[in-house]
């Protein structure tokens, strides 16, 4: 599962969708329940890209025309 | 200084006797000099007359020659001089001036020996006008770029919400870059930051600066771009200004966001880019959700989650405890009215009863063996039997009947 700007969007929508069906219709029971599950999963998943905590920082030089990219120390600079 | 050779009026040209090669030549009794030896003379007498001077006046007669240096008359009302700004100078222009444009220019007075010509040496050129030549290329490209639609603001597209990747176009020294990852790291640590460096001012700058936008809209690789720098005076701002720059934001297939810290000009990359920010930090704001806030939002949604699951785990119960009691009253109202059609059966049953019937009045003949004797037939004359009465039994004697054996 990645862990990154995109993952972190799609939790939060698929959690609010959720959130929203919970509240707002009329649910079999067995099926409150599996949207809670899944409802949680998206949570974990949140949480995870939450925690990150250090920058991941990369450099771009075009070197003779061929574009190279290349790690970069954090910038304590 | 050559003056004594010209203090003693116009003997120029004197022959020169051959018996005094140390005295200058040119002067009373002198041998004549070059042309080159007399315009080198005149050239700096010129120049050192007088030091470098302001001038005001009109542009006219632009040339550019293929040296890169540059051809011109200045002018007023009644005098003209020749112009010359070499390439170096002449570079550092924003625009071409164009045909009548007042300026103020800073020069030397001078020959050019080779063909003898006054001329003005032109090092510095400002437009007369409010901020002058800046100032002017600005609103020529600016007026050139909206005519195309570049400035328009339909075509700023939004910035994504949470971008995976950032690209961030600056100089490598300088605060600029630092600002941008600190604040990303506080707001979005997990972003990945590609980081491409261009120089942000002086010569080449521009070229640099959109060199690397084109690299990031090649390649793709990020979701947004930050390009910028730290505060600076107005010229350091120039590379901002420069159309190669503008042209390679408007061509990116990447949203960009401009970050040239000024106080108070707009840049030309500022007004073509998808969003402006004020400063890099400003920029890196924008560009990043801020961890703090979604946490928040996911502890919020998180409970609202879970208490909406409750409520319906709730009604779910209620439903069922109210169907339980529905079914134990239809369950009572079933037992009921069975009740009370046993009731009614018992007293349709009770009417058919031979009992019934007795209590009518009725009695019922038995022979002494128990048979029921009930045709006239069946009784002959002197026959005993017993009458049947509701409360009991009574002995009989056969007196007469009607039936047919009697």
């Amino acid at each position: 599962m990645s862990s990154d700007g995109h993952s972190l969007e799609q939790a939060l929508l698929r959690l609010e969708k959720i959130v929203h069906s919970l509240e707002r219709e009329d649910l079999e029971l067995d099926e409150a329940l599996r949207l809670f599950e899944e409802g949680l999963t998206h949570v974990r998943n949140a949480q995870h890209v939450l925690s990150a905590a250090e920058l991941k920082i990369e450099r771009l030089i075009d070197e003779r025309g061929k574009a190279q990219l290349e790690p970069m120390p954090q910038a304590g600079e | 200084m050559t003056g004594d050779l010209f203090s003693s009026g116009n003997r120029q040209g004197a022959p020169v006797p051959r018996s005094q090669p140390s005295k200058p030549a040119g002067g009373e009794g002198a041998r004549p000099l070059t042309i080159t030896r007399l315009n080198a003379l005149a050239k700096q007498l010129l120049e050192s007359s007088y030091p470098p001077l302001w001038v005001s006046g009109e542009v006219t007669g632009w040339k550019q020659a293929a040296t890169g240096h540059c051809y011109f008359c200045l002018r007023d009302k009644f005098a003209q001089i020749r112009c010359v700004m070499f390439q170096a100078d002449a570079d550092r222009l924003p625009i071409t001036p164009d045909e009548g444009l007042e300026v103020r220019a800073l020069g030397t007075l001078t020959l050019y020996e080779k063909r003898g010509d006054f001329q003005f040496k032109v090092k510095i050129l400002e437009g007369s006008g409010a901020g002058g030549l800046w100032r002017l290329a600005f609103e020529k490209l600016r007026l050139k770029l909206e005519k195309e639609g570049l400035l328009a603001p339909e075509r700023k597209r939004p910035l994504p919400a949470f971008p995976t990747t950032v690209g961030v176009v600056t100089s490598p020294v300088g605060a600029a870059l630092h600002d941008i990852l600190h604040v990303i790291e506080r707001r979005a640590p997990w972003t990945r930051v590609i980081f491409s460096p261009a120089r942000v001012q002086g010569e080449g700058a521009g070229q640099d600066i959109a060199r690397a936008i084109r690299l990031f809209s090649r390649l793709g690789l990020a979701n947004v771009v930050i390009v910028g720098r730290g505060g600076g005076a107005s010229e350091d701002l120039w590379s901002f200004n420069e159309e190669v720059v503008a042209r390679a934001i408007a061509e990116s297939t990447v949203p960009v966001v401009s970050a040239v810290g000024h106080e108070i000009d707009i840049t030309i990359a500022d007004l073509v880019a998808d969003a402006r920010a004020p400063t890099p930090s400003a920029a890196a704001e924008r560009v990043v959700p801020d961890r703090s806030a979604i946490i928040r939002e996911l502890a919020g949604l998180r409970m609202r989650m879970a208490a909406a699951s409750r409520r319906r785990v709730s009604a779910v119960r209620r439903e069922f405890d109210a169907s339980a009691r529905d079914l134990d009253s239809l369950v009572k109202m079933q037992v009921r009215n069975q009740r009370d059609r046993l009731g009614q059966l018992a007293g349709k049953l009770d009417a058919l009863s031979p009992l019934a019937a007795l209590g009518r009045g009725y009695a019922v003949a038995l022979a002494d063996n128990g048979r029921v004797l009930r045709s006239a037939d069946d009784f002959q004359q002197d026959d005993t039997f017993t009458l049947r009465v509701v409360d009991g039994s009574v002995g009989c004697r056969v007196i007469d009947s009607t039936g047919s054996s009697a």
